[in-house]
């Protein structure tokens, strides 16, 4: 447990915060530099009894052998675990109900339903010889404001009865953030409001889990999809931002070529510092905001640019999936990031697209 | 000027109308000649309008990118509207044409036709009229079968829960006294029993008049006096038979009178368990 | 001057309703066209198709005065926006006075709006346009839509 306390002392440092994404009627704000998060008291004393009981599970070892790199920069780390791994995104409704303290209780009962799930046969692959534990746990590193809300973390591993020293494997990540701690406060108090989950897995565990989630929480989870139009905002937000320490990747537009015979998809690839020069020039360096007229121009400009070259009009087909140097997102709700700074900002544009779908009583109290 | 083509279009429509017309008698024909002047008329008019605005009229592009195309809209509404009330107080009401028999076959085809339509109408409705009649009918006979019903139903309850409250109690006092008679009649038999047994089938070195238990502390197997009278022993032995169905055994010891045993035995009272010879039940030989 | 659609370039023709469809290419104006031609109306009803505005000045001659404007918007592709933004700035302003309206397709399909819906609004209410919505694939969508432009004004 001493880990432990060396770790609550190294929250105590003071760190900047930046302003975060937000998009107001077509403006967004657009993060740059290092984002931080402050913790509150309640959250370090949750962190070290969470990993004092979580000593045998797979999330906390982890923790533990990393324990003395936390000193320095625990944001990153945690981040760390967001990126380079391609996530599915999903969309939730408020949550009726979810206190940070069950977590425990959760846990058991989710692993109930697996089991009973695998035993009915539902379990595609997995045999009654197989064990499943899911572990709810708090994920730190996303507190939206000075509260330190929190995000939940679970994760879902699998290992066979009979093959004892078999190390048991995790089948399912679920990660579910974007907590607003306003929202506790304003709608009755018993919903929490999460409305960004990312699930990385099998398929089948994550139908089993959410349809558990749904009739424990009294929500709706859905797949969440990008239109073009969200697409092409990410992608003019997001193409000028090359992180330092990386070489960048390039910036990519993939559109779907509709009925040709022979050609499926067209991807544009860009060179990144291309496209940062192109960024400076269309944004106006002194706001902080990025204005639609922005999103036109340098959009407009790629396409004529095209259209000199190969005489393709590319406003003609559909756009399905955008990469930037720091995260790539498809249409059908996709997204690996590469970069750990921009992780922040990447989720909270996730969060606000979501609540923006939310009906409007419920967004005045967001 | 659209007003004036509209009417050009209303005029020769109707003069289409009225000389499509099977009765065209002299009348008519003189009042499709006055219509086809009046349409030349104003046809000629209608170019000479068109040959005006052609010349001082503009068009202008709504969408013009100093100014909104609003602005534009709704001046062009406004002129336009000044036009249609200027338009209409000149020309006052002048849409039917002014010869009287034109004007009154015309009328009198207009309201041909809507005497038909209302009697369709009229033949619709009073269809419907029937259905529902009918359905209403329908609806009628089956509230008053459900009425039936639970009258019924009602009465059915009403007796059910009185005999519910009136036979409880009758039950009980009923039951009560059955089973109270039976426990004298048991108690009485049982005494029978105890006299008759003892008087013939007496435990040796019993006097008569004296009925002495066995007690459990003292075992003395030489004198007689630890042994059970037999009435005990059929006690005892009815008894396991009701508590303990599944095992009705009794293991004989010194108490249980050897001779007792074997008389019960010949008169198949009862018999021995079939492996262990100590092990005695009693049997239902009165069947 | 002579580039902008022109209201009463010519007198109209008696008992007919011209119409004119301006949409790109694949937003479907032949599907509306066909849905419109299927109407059983009292009148006659031509309709001619375009692909952008201004028209060309060789057929200038034998085109009738167009009574009716329709602009067709495919929301699922930038492309056919801005084509009709265009297309808009050529038209006589007596078009927009009752004359003329705006159909978009693909409104079943929010997942593929190129666009958001605020900005179709905006650049309608700019030309006092009715806006009507629709996915002319639908068999329902199509008949309603056709109902609708074909309907006596009351």
């Amino acid at each position: 447990m001493e880990s432990d306390t060396t770790l609550t002392s190294a929250e105590t440092e003071q760190w900047l915060t930046t302003p975060l994404t937000q998009i107001n009627d077509g403006q967004a704000t657009a993060t740059s530099g290092v984002l931080a998060s402050r913790r509150s008291a309640a959250l370090r004393r949750q962190k070290s009894r969470l990993i004092g009981t979580a000593s045998t599970k797979i999330g906390a070892s982890r923790r533990r052998t990393r324990t003395p790199r936390i000193q320095t920069e625990p944001e990153t780390l945690l981040a760390a675990e967001l990126v380079n791994k391609t996530w599915s995104i999903y969309k939730a409704s408020p949550l009726y109900s979810f206190s940070i303290n069950l977590l425990k209780n959760y846990s058991k009962s989710l692993t109930v339903e697996l089991e009973a799930a695998i035993k009915k046969g539902v379990a595609v692959g997995l045999d009654s010889e197989t064990t499943c534990k899911a572990t709810f746990s708090v994920f730190e590193g996303f507190a939206y404001d000075q509260d330190g809300a929190q995000s939940v973390k679970l994760s879902v591993s699998a290992k066979r009865k009979q093959i004892s020293d078999n190390e048991p494997s995790e089948v399912l990540t679920l990660l579910l953030t974007g907590r607003m701690n306003d929202a506790s406060k304003s709608i009755s108090g018993s919903f929490t409001c999460c409305p960004v989950m990312l699930t990385r897995g099998q398929v089948m565990f994550t139908d089993i889990v959410m349809a558990w989630m749904q009739n424990q929480f009294d929500c709706s989870i859905y797949r969440m999809s990008f239109s073009q139009y969200h697409l092409a905002w990410m992608v003019a937000m997001w193409a000028g931002i090359l992180p330092e320490n990386t070489s960048p990747k390039s910036v990519m537009l993939v559109y779907s070529v509709p009925e040709t015979e022979g050609v499926d998809t067209l991807t544009l690839s860009i060179n990144p510092h291309d496209c940062k020069r192109l960024w400076v020039s269309v944004h106006n360096a002194d706001s902080s905001s990025f204005l639609e007229s922005e999103v036109h121009t340098f959009h407009k400009s790629l396409e004529l640019h095209f259209y000199q070259h190969f005489k393709i009009h590319l406003s003609c087909m559909q756009l399905s999936s955008i990469g930037t140097p720091i995260v790539f997102v498809s249409s059908e709700g996709k997204m690996k990031m590469y970069s750990v700074e921009h992780v922040d900002s990447v989720l909270q544009l996730l969060v606000d697209l979501i609540v923006e779908e939310y009906p409007d009583r419920l967004q005045e109290s967001l | 000027m659209p007003y004036s083509a509209n009417l050009l279009t209303l005029m020769s429509g109707d003069a289409q109308n009225v000389a499509n017309g099977p009765e065209a008698s002299e009348d008519i024909t003189h009042a499709i000649e006055d219509l086809r002047i009046d349409i030349d008329k104003q046809k000629a008019l209608l170019q000479q309008l068109h040959s005006n605005v052609e010349k001082n009229f503009q068009c202008r592009a709504a969408g013009s990118r100093d100014s909104d195309p609003l602005v534009g809209i709704y001046q062009e509404q406004d002129a336009w509207l000044r036009g249609m009330i200027a338009a209409v107080q000149q020309r006052g009401d002048e849409l039917l044409p002014t010869n009287h028999g034109a004007c009154q076959e015309i009328v009198c085809r207009n309201l041909v036709e809507t005497c038909k339509q209302l009697e369709e109408v009229l033949a619709h409705v009073k269809s419907q009229k029937q259905d529902l009649e009918e359905e209403k009918k329908r609806v009628e006979q089956w509230l008053l079968e459900d009425k039936e019903v639970g009258r019924e139903l009602e009465k059915q309850i009403r007796l059910a829960s009185d005999m519910e409250n009136t036979s409880k109690k009758k039950i009980k006092a009923e039951l009560g006294g059955k089973y109270k008679k039976a426990h004298e009649y048991h108690i009485f038999l049982m005494q029978k029993m105890i006299e008759f047994v003892s008087e013939h089938f007496a435990p040796p070195g019993a006097e008569k008049g004296k009925q002495k238990r066995h007690g459990i502390g003292a075992l003395d197997t030489t004198g007689y006096a630890h042994l059970l009278p037999l009435y005990s022993f059929l006690e005892v032995l009815m008894n396991r038979c009701f508590e303990v169905p599944h095992d009705p055994y009794i293991q004989l010891s010194e108490e249980h009178w050897s001779e007792y045993v074997e008389l019960l035995l010949r008169c198949g009272i009862v018999v021995r368990h079939p492996n262990d010879s100590n092990l005695i039940k009693l049997v239902a030989f009165h069947l | 001057m002579a580039e902008i659609l022109k209201y009463l370039a010519k007198l109209p023709t008696p008992l007919t309703a011209v119409t004119l469809i301006v949409g790109d290419e694949g937003a479907g104006t032949l599907e509306l066209a066909n849905l419109l031609l299927q109407q059983i109306t009292d009148y006659h009803l031509r309709v001619h198709t375009a692909t952008r505005l201004p028209l060309p000045e060789d057929g200038a001659a034998s085109r009738p005065n167009f009574d009716f404007v329709i602009f067709l918007l495919d929301i699922t592709r930038m492309e056919s926006f801005k084509q009709t933004e265009e297309a808009l700035q050529y038209v006589d302003v007596a078009y927009f006075h009752g004359r003329s309206c705006l159909i978009v397709n693909g409104a079943k399909k929010p997942d593929r709006w190129a666009n958001d819906y605020s900005i179709v609004e905006e650049l309608a209410n700019a030309y006092n346009l009715q806006i009507i919505c629709c996915q002319l694939e639908d068999e329902e969508d199509g008949a309603v839509v056709r109902r609708r432009l074909t309907a006596p004004a009351i």
